[in-house]
């Protein structure tokens, strides 16, 4: 009976070491990801905005101006490219309506009024002030 | 301009009239509005009435009711007849990709989304990224009236 127990034990005691390993590697790994993705991310971010906007500058439809592989790729950066798109926006000289489109997509926030929709000037301001209140720093 | 308007050849159906002006486009400046960015746009970043019989949503479908709201009416003549405003909708397909307004000596206006203003015919922007003109839209000068209210306001608008 006492070598059954201790077989039992045993045998849980190796599963849980195990499971622990396995879930340090992964998130051993996970930081090796994220580390590598945060140190190229703002050149990325850089490059696929200014594609973006260069593709699909004449564009007036939101929906063509979505329809972008750059867009996709940006959207894939996640949510750690937030901090870039706010930062380029509060310093870019031209608002653009990409930077709605882009912020609205990558955090489903949804910070314009009705009251000033279309606004450019307005938008950007309503942005900036959503970014301070979640405390989101420009990279 | 050449690789998304192959047709187009400067100095000769096209002429650039203003800088590149990220704050409007083409569907405010077919309304001569230069300050807000106007679409049916689904995602909610333009202004667009708030009006049950214009949804938001960027077919053809809504924006020739648009005009047709403002007195209107589909035509198929291209040429300028005096005392008409006139309107063209590009298309690719049936989906709406730019909007041009016809200025008194025949030629057309156009924002490029947030780039410059040209004057142009309707022949140069087509064939490339907005398609074909697939509406154009007339009105008599003496039928004016305010366009439907947006979001945000503007005031009064009489086109």
């Amino acid at each position: 009976m006492k070598s059954v127990t201790k077989k039992t034990n045993d045998r849980q005691i190796t599963l849980n070491y195990s499971h622990t390993r396995a879930k340090v590697k992964k998130k051993y790994d996970l930081e090796i990801i994220e580390s590598l993705h945060k140190a190229k991310l703002p050149r990325l971010f850089n490059t696929h905005f200014k594609k973006w906007v260069e593709e699909t500058e004449f564009y007036s439809s939101p929906s063509m101006i979505k329809n972008n592989k750059n867009f996709l790729s940006l959207l894939q950066l996640g949510k750690m490219a937030i901090p870039y798109a706010i930062d380029r926006l509060k310093n870019d000289a031209t608002p653009r309506v990409h930077f709605f489109i882009l912020l609205s997509s990558l955090t489903r926030a949804n910070p314009i009024g009705d009251d000033i929709r279309g606004d450019i000037k307005k938008m950007k301001t309503a942005w900036i002030k959503w970014a301070k209140e979640q405390n989101i720093k420009g990279a | 301009m050449k690789r998304e308007f192959p047709n187009s050849l400067e100095g000769e159906n096209y002429k650039i009239t203003s800088p590149h002006d990220t704050l409007y486009n083409c569907f405010a400046w077919a309304l001569g509005i230069d300050n807000r960015y106007i679409w049916p746009d689904p995602y909610g970043n333009a202004a667009w009435p708030n009006d049950p019989d214009l949804p938001r949503s960027d077919t053809l479908e809504v924006i020739v009711k648009f005009f047709q709201k403002i007195n209107f009416e589909v035509t198929s003549d291209r040429q300028r007849h005096a005392n008409f405003h006139r309107i063209a909708i590009y298309c690719n397909g049936n989906s709406p990709t730019h909007l041009a307004r016809q200025l008194p000596d025949g030629k057309w206006t156009s924002k490029l989304g947030e780039s410059i203003d040209i004057s142009h015919t309707l022949e140069a922007l087509e064939d490339g990224s907005y398609g074909k003109v697939k509406v154009i839209m007339a009105r008599h000068s003496s039928k004016t009236r305010p366009i439907p209210e947006l979001h945000p306001k503007l005031g009064l608008i009489i086109l």
